[in-house]
């Protein structure tokens, strides 16, 4: 009995130890952050700025080659913010295009612009900036395989450097994205004679551009360390040092964080931000991302489901619930992120599930044998998106089989063309679409060769084809607004495709810091970041 | 010994060949091109063929592999798909990681676990004896990704004592080596106590207590050397194991090592990084191996001596 006793008062006393120091997850004590976007100003009297700054990222870039993204690490495309310097930039709040290495520009024709380039911009090996590098960039990055598809739109015979200092941009057909493109991480500008003198390594491990930081030291897969350009053009950054550091754990950045053994952290995940707001020190930012849960079913091979299935599967899905389920006050219920270009396109989900019961009753489902063959990529929200769509799916009859694959695993579902795909009846992934153009994610619907909704081969969609290419020409924003509306419209009521949900992006920071946002796209440029002591 | 040992380390080179050859057929097999992964789903057919053709894909599976032993055999593992960098570079740059905090943690396990152990046998059924099977317990019963978490909150963020993550310094270490060492000192207490127990009760213990020896040389000169053969094999084996299996404990306390680059690679169907991450983990695996059959020798004269005579075999049977 007395062993019994002591034995119980060992294990309390490991229980008392670890309950006792856990975190306050008390959600009466804290407020909902709302979609704070941006850190509070700090009163930096008597404060100096810190000299070296250190920020999480959760996975590392491959390398730094900003027209691909190196194999499309967002770590990758953040640094390239840095590193280069693209022909203009994207104002967070208004959306305006803003000079950067262009100096002003010109629209000659719906296929012709003319930039004229500032002429006191010097990369890091020292090399002065010329209309040349501008072309380039341009050129190599068409001619890339796995950069083409995106600058496919760029002539790269005829684009050419008028002088020093003026580039002719020419295009293929006129392109209502193109400076969605050129101020996004795919747009920075190279050094021709050093990345052909270095080869393929320029990529990899020595990237030279004409950004305010420069690339110091690599550690792979732990941490990136940049130094300050002190030759740059512009305003420099406060900050000598900036490093990277690389925390796949999601609690490990919080603790960073709450810590203050960091600066600040992005994507920061809703489960540990009761506890970052508990800490006096922490600030949590909220906002709106170009990140969208993408929902789509099987069209292209119609013996899959019948347009009256499709149409029911769309009409049985809750969205609000489904985003409250999932992302809780984190995330929003659009069919098109509304942080995209072009604003809310004003799309309302038709949620009507006794009218799905009654399509499907009409239709031609066998309900005894018939069973939905729902694929889902494995991250943390996607599984439990594809959870909640399931179990809706079911209230309307229908029986569900979730296939969970990683991303690789999803792709190769579509390499593998008929033979695979038809036995898909559905599938569901996590998107970022990053330069933030409704243009490219228009553009997967046919561009790419995996969708299957691929709406250049199913026949009887070829008018939502037509406005998919009509729309990516138009330059005036309005119109594209109405066609955009119209097309995302008209796949939703066809039972198409439809984006269920767009999770908020949400960051950390800690102490007194600055200039620290979230941006849609996960990227944010923190050159304007800075942290007092 | 020479001959023994030399005969051991040519039996790595089957079962290199046959892991290599199963891993080589497991990721041609597993759905997912790298070609798409690496130009993205949009690329041209002409491109995608380029570069398959480049990375040797367009091969047949047999000749692939006959050109990666080619090649492994002179130390090239290959470019990763990544980032066409040498895969080696990438590898030597995290196993020094990997290494330390399998070294540390094993060494940490052997230093709590084999004491508990001895005291547990020594004084089965006591207050001290619950207690060490208790620990062992909880560090069995413990995930290691709980533990990770629950420890750097107390340590880290609640008493401020050591940093929660990343490798820049000796403290650096300590939160790791303690989650991974808890695990895997309750296996070593678990065979101590059980290996030491065996011996505890046979007659030359009793016949050396008889004769007067106190208890300490009788545990150290006695029963502790007859019992430290199933406890090498353990420590040895958990040594092996956290080569490549501390993969949480290097992801929430975010340490570049294999198990984390394996992991990434898997995901991007980066096979030339995979297939080197493997054979270096088999190697030294077997490496491992080996070294725990010698060290037999070294604390058991009876093995010492067969393997001078030269049937090693007969006796490992003896000793099984």
């Amino acid at each position: 009995m007395k062993k019994l006793s002591l034995f119980m008062a060992f294990i309390m006393m490991i229980s008392v130890v670890f309950v006792g120091c856990g975190r306050s997850t008390d959600p009466g004590t804290t407020e909902p952050i709302g979609s704070t976007t941006e850190t509070k100003p700090v009163d930096s009297t008597n404060k100096t700025a810190k000299e070296a700054v250190t920020i999480v990222h959760r996975a590392g870039p491959n390398g730094f080659d900003p027209n691909t993204g190196a194999g499309g690490a967002m770590s990758a495309y953040m640094l390239s913010y840095l590193i280069f310097d693209r022909l203009m930039e994207k104002d967070p709040e208004t959306g305006e295009f803003l000079p950067s290495l262009a100096e002003s520009w010109e629209r000659i024709d719906d296929t012709t612009f003319q930039f004229k380039l500032r002429d006191d911009a010097y990369f890091h090996n020292g090399e002065k900036l010329t209309a040349a590098d501008v072309v380039y960039s341009f050129v190599t990055a068409a001619t890339n395989p796995a950069a083409a598809s995106s600058f496919k739109m760029i002539d790269p015979e005829n684009t050419k450097a008028l002088d020093e200092t003026t580039v002719e941009l020419k295009l293929n057909y006129s392109f209502g994205a193109l400076f969605s493109l050129l101020s996004g991480p795919r747009g920075s500008i190279i050094p021709e004679a050093y990345t052909e003198e270095v080869g393929a390594d320029y990529a990899t491990v020595h990237p030279v551009g004409t950004g305010c930081m420069k690339l110091d030291e690599l550690v792979t897969g732990d941490r990136v360390v940049l130094s300050r350009n002190e030759d740059y053009w512009g305003e420099k950054p406060s900050y000598k040092t900036f490093t990277l550091r690389f925390i796949s754990e999601a609690s490990t950045r919080a603790v960073e964080v709450e810590t203050g053994s960091v600066d600040g952290s992005l994507y920061i995940e809703g489960n540990t931000i009761d506890a970052l707001q508990a800490s006096p020190k922490v600030q949590v930012l909220s906002g709106p991302s170009y990140t969208y849960i993408q929902l789509q079913l099987n069209c292209l091979y119609q013996d899959q489901l019948s347009d009256e299935v499709r149409q029911a599967m769309l009409m049985a899905i809750d969205t609000k619930a489904l985003t409250k389920a999932v992302y809780g006050e984190y995330g929003a219920a659009e069919v098109v992120p509304s942080a995209l270009t072009c604003g809310d396109l004003g799309i309302e989900h038709v949620y009507n599930p006794e009218k799905a019961k009654e399509l499907l009753a009409a239709s031609d489902w066998d309900f005894e044998k018939g069973v939905i063959d729902f694929y889902c990529t494995n991250t943390v929200d996607v599984a439990a998106c594809s959870e909640v769509v399931a179990n809706m799916w079911t209230q309307i009859g229908l029986t569900v089989k979730i296939h969970s694959v990683d991303s690789a695993g999803w792709s190769a579902l579509y390499e593998g063309g008929e033979s695979t795909l038809k036995n898909v009846s559905a599938s569901m992934i996590s998107n970022t679409c990053t330069n933030g153009d409704v243009a490219f994610i228009a553009a997967n619907l046919h561009g790419y060769t995996y969708t299957m909704n691929n709406i250049e081969a199913v026949g009887d969609q070829a008018d939502l084809y037509q406005i998919i290419n009509e729309s990516a020409t138009l330059y005036e924003e309005s119109e594209r607004t109405a066609m955009y509306a119209e097309l995302f419209t008209e796949l939703q009521a066809r039972g198409i495709e439809m984006y269920l949900a767009s999770p908020h992006n949400i960051q950390a920071c800690y102490g007194d810091v600055e200039g620290f946002y979230v941006a849609p796209n996960n990227m944010p440029d923190l050159s304007g970041m800075t942290v007092w002591e | 010994m020479l001959k023994y040992t030399m005969r051991r380390i040519l039996l790595l080179i089957p079962v290199l060949l046959g892991a290599t050859f199963l891993l080589f057929c497991m990721l041609s097999l597993a759905p997912g091109d790298p070609v798409n992964i690496i130009l993205g789903a949009d690329a041209t057919p002409e491109a995608a063929a380029v570069l398959r053709a480049e990375l040797g894909l367009d091969q047949p599976l047999l000749t692939r592999y006959l050109d990666f032993l080619v090649n492994m055999c002179h130390g090239d593992f290959g470019l990763s798909y990544s980032n066409r960098q040498p895969v080696a570079d990438e590898i030597w740059a995290r196993f020094p990681n990997t290494i330390l905090l399998a070294t540390l943690t094993t060494l940490f396990a052997s230093v709590i676990g084999i004491p508990l152990g001895i005291i547990s046998a020594v004084k089965q059924y006591s207050v001290w004896d619950n207690i060490s099977i208790s620990i062992s317990l909880l560090g069995a019963s413990m995930p290691t990704f709980w533990l990770a978490l629950m420890l750097m909150l107390v340590f880290s963020l609640n008493l401020g004592w050591l940093p929660p993550s990343g490798s820049y310094g000796p403290e650096y270490w300590i939160l790791p080596v303690v989650t991974v060492s808890l695990t895997s000192a309750s296996s070593v207490t678990r065979m101590t106590r059980s290996s030491m127990l065996d011996v505890v009760r046979q007659d030359y213990i009793r016949t050396a207590r008889a004769k007067g020896q106190t208890e300490q040389k009788i545990i150290l000169n006695h029963e502790l050397p007859n019992a430290l053969i199933p406890i090498i094999t353990v420590v040895g084996m958990q040594f092996a194991s956290n080569l490549g299996g501390a993969i949480m404990c290097e992801s929430v306390f975010a340490i570049p090592g294999i198990g984390t680059l394996m992991i990434t690679a898997i995901n991007a169907r980066n096979h030339p990084m995979v297939l080197a991450c493997s054979v270096l983990t088999a190697v030294v695996f077997s490496l491992v191996a080996i070294f725990v059959d010698l060290l037999y020798a070294f604390v058991d004269p009876r093995i010492r001596s067969q393997y001078a005579s030269g049937k090693r075999r007969t006796v490992r049977k003896e000793v099984a």
